[in-house]
Order: C-alpha cells, then structure tokens, then sequence
C-alpha cells in the first residue's frame, strides 16, 4: 500500500525539508517575493514609460503652443509692416501736415544739398582748420570781420529776408537735411559748395 | 494495484502541453503571416487612419519698388466662422444667443436680423438621397471674411469678458467657465494688400481670391509676373490624434517640398511715382480730360522711375473698379502723338548734314499746299532757321526737312527711334502703334508723319526715343523690372541691361539738336511754361487734333509734352500726354496743358534727387 500516493511531490519536498527542521517561511517566500519584485519592476517600468509619454507630449503641446505663438506674432508683424507701408505714403504724409498744422512747405529752389556729418572730434577738428583758413583768407583780403549766421551755399533770396531765413531754418530742421554752421566767435566763414570737411569718420546721411 | 496514476498524468500533461505548443506555433505563424508577409498592407490602411496629408502652401512674392517700399504685399487675416447649433439656448444659458450676437455686430458690422436668420440652429437642407428636406443642425455659417487680426482679437476677449462672471472678471482669468464651447471657429487665411492704395495701381493691377486662400491674379504686373510671383505647393504626411489634431511628437514627412514665390522689385521709385500722380490728379482737376498719363524714365539706363495714368482705381476698394480705370491704358492706348515728334527727323537730317542749324526755310505763311493737300502752321510765319522751326514748331518747316530726306529716310530715322515697335515692357496688352512701311505710304505721308499725323503710337515709344535724345543719341532699352529675390532676401538676380545703340553719328550734330530743344523753354519757345528756374529745360510739345468725322474737327486735342532736365547732363526724362482737356475759356494746348505738368513735376523730382541748380539761371525770372 502506498500511503504517499496522490500527495503533490512539492508539498512532499517541502514537507521533508520540515521535518528535517528547516526554515518553511524562506521556502515559500522566495518565489512569492520574487514574483512581487517582478510586479513592481515591470510595474515600475511601465509606469516610467507612461511619465516620459506624458512628458513628451506635454513638452509637444507647449511646442505646439510657442509655435502658434510665433506664427501670430509673425503675422502681426507682417500687418505692422502693411501698416507702416501705409502710413509713409505721401498722401497720408500730407494729410497729417495739414491735419496738424505743421507748416511745412517745399525748399525753395537750390536749397537743398547734400550734408556730410561728421563724429564730434572730426568735426572739432575741421571747425579749428577752416577757422585758421578763413583767418588767413580774410586777413589777405581785409575784409572786415562780422558775426553771421549762413546757411551753406544758400539762394541769395533766403539770406536777403529775415522771413526766408527762418523759414530756410524751419525747412532745414524739419526735413533734417541739412544742418546749419554758425560762425564761432564772430568771424565770417564762407565755405564752397561740396567741399567734404574731413576724411576720417564721416557720416553721409539724406 | 498497478502504477496508472502517475502516467495516466503524465500522458494528460504531455496532451495539455502538446496542445498548448500547438496553439503557440499557430500563433507565431499567424503572426509571422500578419507582421512580415501582410505587413505593408496593413501599415498602408493604418496609415490611412492614423495619418492625414495636407498640402503646404508657400507665399505669394511681393512687389517692392527700388529701394524696398512695399506696393503689394501679403495680408494675414481672419475667416470667422460660426457654428449656431452650438450656441445654448436653455434655461441657464438664457440670452447667451442676443449677447453673441449684439458681440459679431459690433465688431463685424451688418444689422442684428441679419445675424439672428443666419444663427438659427436648424435648417432645412435637401437630403440628395431621397430628394427631401430635412430640418438638420445648422453648423456653418460664415461670420467675417478677411477680417482684421486685432479685430478678431479684441473679438474673441470680449466675448469671454461676456461669459465671465464677476470673481472671474476679479481675479483676472482669460477664460469663462459658462462660455459656450465650439461656437466659433478662426481660420487664418491670406489675401493680398496694397499698402500704397491707388499709387501705380494701373501697373500693378489686381487680384481675386478663390477658395478662401487660392490668389488669381487678374490684371497689370501681378498677372505678367505670376509664375515669377506664384509659390509652388508641397504635401506633408503627418500623424494625427483621434479628434484629427496633429500628433506633436508623432512622426511627420515631407512628400514634396514647398517653395515661396519672389518677391519682385520694380525700377519705380515710390516719391517719384507719388509725385507725377499728384500732379497727374491737379491737371485733371483743372482740365477734365478724358485720360492723362505721364511716365519719369532715367535715361542713362531706361529705368522707368513713374509710369502713371488717370483715370485709375484703388485695388484695395472694388467700388472703384470702373472700366476704362483698371486695365493698363497707358501700353495700350495709341494716340497721334502731334508734334512731339519733329525733333527726330530734324536731328537726323542735322546728323547727316542735309542742314545745318542756321539752314533758312520759307514756311509759305501758314498754308502749304503738298501732294494736293493744305498744311498750315499756328501762326503765319516767314522764313525761319531750323533752330526756329524746333522753337516755333513750324509744321511747313518740319514737312520741307522730311520732303528733302526723303519717304525712306524718314521711315528708316523713326523706326530707327523705336516707333512701330514694342517696348517689351512686362505691361499687358502693350500696343505696336500704326507705323506703316513706308512703301505703302500715300504721297502726302512724308509730309504728316514726321509731325505727327497719320501715324499712332504709345507714350512709351514716345519715351524711349527721347532717352534716346537726353543720352548722348544712344537709345536704352526701358525697364520696369529691376530685379527678383528669394522671400529671405537671398538670391537676388538683376535683370540684365541691353545694350544700347548709338543713334547719332556725329556728337556735334546732337548738341545742336539738345540746345534748339533748350530753345523751346526759353522765352520765345512754345514750352515756356515747362522752364524750370535754375535748369536748362529741353523738350518739345505736341497738340494734335483729335476725332475727325463727316461733321468736321471735334474740337478735342491730344496735348503733350516730352523733355528731359538738365538738358546737359539729364537726370530724367518725362512725357506727359492728356487726351481731350476741356476747361471753358481756356485754350488747350501743349504748352498750356502739358508743360506746367512737367515743370511742376520735374522740378520736385529733382529736388528730392538732389540735383543742384545752377545759381546763375536760379535768378531767372519763372513765367508759369
């Protein structure tokens, strides 16, 4: 008679490994633990795999969104520049004189010339070297020294009448063409038309 | 009893097993079958879910004139659309529907019974199955087309604003929880702008949108210049969401790449252009005529820096699209041009020493009779020096200069001039003009054409001949188009220059014609009204008769003039012709027409390109 017969080996083994005074719970454990480990790492994996998703599509929405973000920003940089276009147009120019009463009018014939600017010590410069030159000049022509004011290479019409002067400056500062050099210290200057100041840093601007 | 048990388990297990394995090995070929052999199909029809192609559309080019100004330009702007099913119109949300729709009133114009037909949230449509009406949710109803973007901005926070309640107003949010959602839907679209409005609008004509954002163009340059302009479409295969968004991080591919039209830059100089049409627009004012057109080129290269006719449109504005106003009149209408043209004839037979300036003609006191027909000047004059002829603008003068050449000769001189030939200007419809072969001329012809009579031309031949006359007697070819680049900026090609012909043999022989053209502005001259104080002036005016008919004269002209300043070193040369001034009392004329055009223009033109008077002639007396 077999009295083991229908009994599980495993249980047998385990059984015996009792009875022989071993620990039963590290039998048992062991595979339990194992699998529980198993659970968590892939469970852990899993849940790695659903966060850097997650991430990626949250950081793929703001790219979403800064990408929109420039696109309206371009397009509202296009409808400034179709504004501006609008708005530098002549007509529009004129109106907005007139609206606001400016008082511009058009230089009067021969009154508008190119102006070199120049960097202040450039400029400094050139205002003592033409000084010396005018000095020399008037003094072999002894012509007596005035203070004046002159607009360089003017029609003799602007510097005849006070009116034509001032309206010569208002032209002159509000087209911003040109600019005016006064005579320092009460020596005339006369310079010829064209003539550039200095080379070096000199700025050429319309 | 017998050991059955533990093989009988045995067996069983080997079976269940067996089985199982079986079961596997199906699987994995099933597998095999539906990943390896079937994979590209079923990718295919996944990707057809899961993916979508779109096309791509690049941007049209714009059109900028020399130094970068835009003329036509590319608008981005808002198509508002309106779902009304999803307006709520229950018992909470009671009045959301009035609050909506006094909003799209406000900022999208119309009345509010035209938005509350158009909001119902059924509709009736026909069922093309069965042929029947179905009363259905109404889920499109267009709300503003091109809209402005800051509008639609200010739109879309006021209606939030509407929807919010006052802790949320407090607190600052930029959403409302009882907003309506999927009302309204926004789709940028683009349109073309002419930021300049009616400035050179002749030139660069128009164009229509079809299909929300498909541009067709229609008229002037934009239609020329179109394959130039036009952008090339890509595709593009991306993957998309459930709901049919893009997929951010899903994968996307290029099928065909697009590309961006050019940008295209004019020789046209904007304050130049802005300056003839003022102008332009003052002389119709003064005169009413039935068009008038002017055109500012440069000599030295042809460069075309204003073109203008009135009368014009505003592209931006189709309440202004009249039609004798949109298409390119000044390419295509032809006129006799009258006698503009006696300076070429007269330079020629100088050229070829047949006369000398002092040479004397007797102009037979104002009725010549030639070939059995009756020519006659505008005052009874003597003999005149060919000097005199040019300045008095004698026709007998000119006529007996022509006889002497000969039909051939004359022929040859203006075809050499470019009448009877086009400009090839990228101008639609440009015309040819009527400029017969001179063997099919009547005995009379050599005696008319060489003043302007019998004979059509354009204002653009007009000028091209006379860049002829201000550039040392070689005639450049005119150019609209200065040159073509990439949107970036990048890859600039200019449009070549070609190459000019001398037209004079001898130096002497054109200054000589140059300083009788000066005549002509000079006290005396029938252009004094052209003189500009401070520059030598030379040009000539043309009044031709217009509309003969079985009653006789009209009355009507064409005027003109065509000159160039400084007449020694020219900067510009500018034609104006006005067809059929009329102002009671007044006389018209070349010289009363015409000319103080062209002194008023030019002599802005040349203070804004800086061109230095000379200080001896500024102290001239300028009669106007």
């Amino acid at each position: 008679m077999n009295i083991q017969s229908g009994r599980n080996p495993v249980r047998r083994q385990v059984s015996a490994q009792t009875v022989q005074g071993g620990n039963p719970l590290s039998g048992k454990l062991k595979p339990i633990l194992f699998i529980i480990f198993m659970i968590i790492a892939v469970a852990g994996v899993c849940e790695m795999h659903v966060y850097l998703k997650s991430g990626i599509s949250s950081f793929g929405r703001d790219i979403e969104r800064a990408r929109k973000e420039i696109t309206h920003i371009k397009h509202e940089s296009t409808n400034l520049r179709n504004k501006i276009e609008e708005r530098s147009q002549l007509s529009y120019i004129k109106r907005q004189i007139a609206r606001y009463n400016l008082g511009l009018k058009a230089p009067s014939p021969g009154q508008m010339h190119d102006a070199i600017m120049l960097s202040p010590e450039t400029a400094r410069v050139a205002a003592a070297n033409m000084q010396k030159r005018e000095i020399a000049r008037v003094a072999a022509l002894n012509v007596p020294q005035k203070a004046a004011v002159r607009v360089e290479q003017a029609a003799p019409a602007v510097a005849k009448s006070n009116k034509s002067r001032v309206s010569a400056r208002s032209s002159v500062k509000s087209s911003a063409r040109s600019y005016v050099r006064r005579s320092a210290k009460s020596q005339p200057r006369r310079v010829s038309s064209g003539r550039r100041m200095h080379s070096g840093r000199e700025y050429r601007f319309r | 009893m017998s050991n059955s048990g533990p093989s009988l388990v045995c067996t069983r297990m080997s079976m269940i097993v067996f089985a199982l394995v079986l079961a596997g090995l199906g699987l994995a070929v099933r597998f095999f079958y539906i990943q390896i052999v079937q994979h590209d199909h079923y990718l295919a029809t996944a990707q057809k879910i899961y993916t979508r192609t779109t096309p791509i559309s690049g941007r049209w080019g714009e059109i900028f004139d020399r130094d970068g100004n835009l003329l036509v330009g590319n608008m981005p702007c808002v198509l508002v659309k309106c779902a009304p099913c999803n307006i709520p119109d229950d018992e909470k949300n009671k009045g959301a529907k009035d609050k909506i729709i006094r909003l799209v009133v406000k900022y999208f114009g119309k009345d509010y019974g035209y938005y509350y037909k158009r909001f119902e949230p059924k509709v009736l449509r026909l069922d093309h199955k069965t042929g029947t009406k179905k009363l259905v949710d109404n889920q499109y109803c267009l709300v503003a087309n091109y809209a402005d973007m800051q509008v639609v901005e200010a739109f879309k926070k006021e209606l939030v604003r509407t929807f919010q309640t006052d802790e949320e107003r407090k607190d600052g949010k930029t959403t409302a929880k009882n907003m309506p959602r999927n009302v309204f839907a926004y789709d940028i679209v683009s349109k073309r702008t002419y930021p300049k409005g009616k400035l050179l609008s002749n030139v660069l004509g128009y164009s229509n949108v079809a299909d929300r954002n498909e541009i067709k163009p229609q008229e002037g340059l934009e239609r020329r210049m179109k394959k130039a302009l036009a952008p090339i479409e890509g595709k593009e295969r991306y993957e998309r969401a459930l709901g049919g968004s893009r997929l951010v991080y899903g994968n996307s591919e290029v099928l065909k790449k697009s590309h961006d039209g050019k940008n295209v830059y004019l020789t046209i100089s904007e304050p130049i252009q802005a300056i003839v049409e003022e102008e332009l627009d003052a002389v119709v004012a003064e005169w009413n005529p039935n068009s008038a057109y002017a055109v500012v080129a440069d000599p030295k290269t042809g460069n075309i820096l204003a073109i203008a006719q009135r009368p014009t449109f505003n592209p931006n504005d189709r309440k202004t699209f009249k039609p004798g106003a949109i298409s390119t009149r000044i390419a295509m209408d032809v006129y006799e041009p009258g006698s503009v043209m006696k300076p070429f004839v007269v330079g020629k037979a100088l050229d070829w020493k047949y006369i000398t300036p002092q040479t004397e003609f007797y102009c037979e006191k104002n009725s010549w009779f030639f070939a059995g027909w009756r020519l006659s000047d505008t005052r009874d004059y003597g003999t005149l020096t060919t000097t005199g002829v040019i300045t008095k603008s004698s026709n007998i003068g000119t006529a007996k200069i022509a006889v002497m050449l000969g039909k051939e000769k004359t022929y040859n001189v203006l075809k050499m001039f470019g009448f009877g030939t086009r400009t090839n200007l990228p101008l639609p419809s440009e015309s040819r003009g009527r400029f017969p072969h001179y063997k099919k001329w009547e005995e009379v012809q050599v005696s008319r054409i060489p003043i302007g009579y019998t004979m059509n031309t354009t204002l653009l031949q007009i000028t091209r001949a006379y860049c002829a006359l201000a550039n040392g007697g070689k005639m450049p070819q005119l150019r609209l188009i200065d040159r073509t680049s990439n949107v970036d900026g990048s890859g600039e090609v200019t449009e070549p220059y070609a190459p000019q012909v001398q037209l004079f043999e001898r130096k002497e022989a054109h200054e000589q014609l140059v300083d009788m053209l000066v005549t002509v502005t000079e006290t005396g001259g029938t252009a004094t009204r052209a003189a500009i104080p401070g520059y030598k002036v030379a040009g000539k005016t043309g009044t031709s008769r217009k509309g003969y008919s079985r009653k006789g004269f009209s009355g009507l002209y064409y005027t003109s003039f065509a000159g160039f300043v400084p007449a020694k070193d020219p900067k510009i040369v500018m034609t104006i012709m006005v067809d059929s001034p009329r102002a009671p009392g007044k006389r018209p004329g070349g010289g009363s027409v015409a000319a103080p055009v062209f002194a008023r223009a030019a002599e802005r033109i040349l203070k804004y390109m800086n061109v230095p008077a000379d200080p001896e002639l500024l102290s001239k007396k300028r009669r106007r």
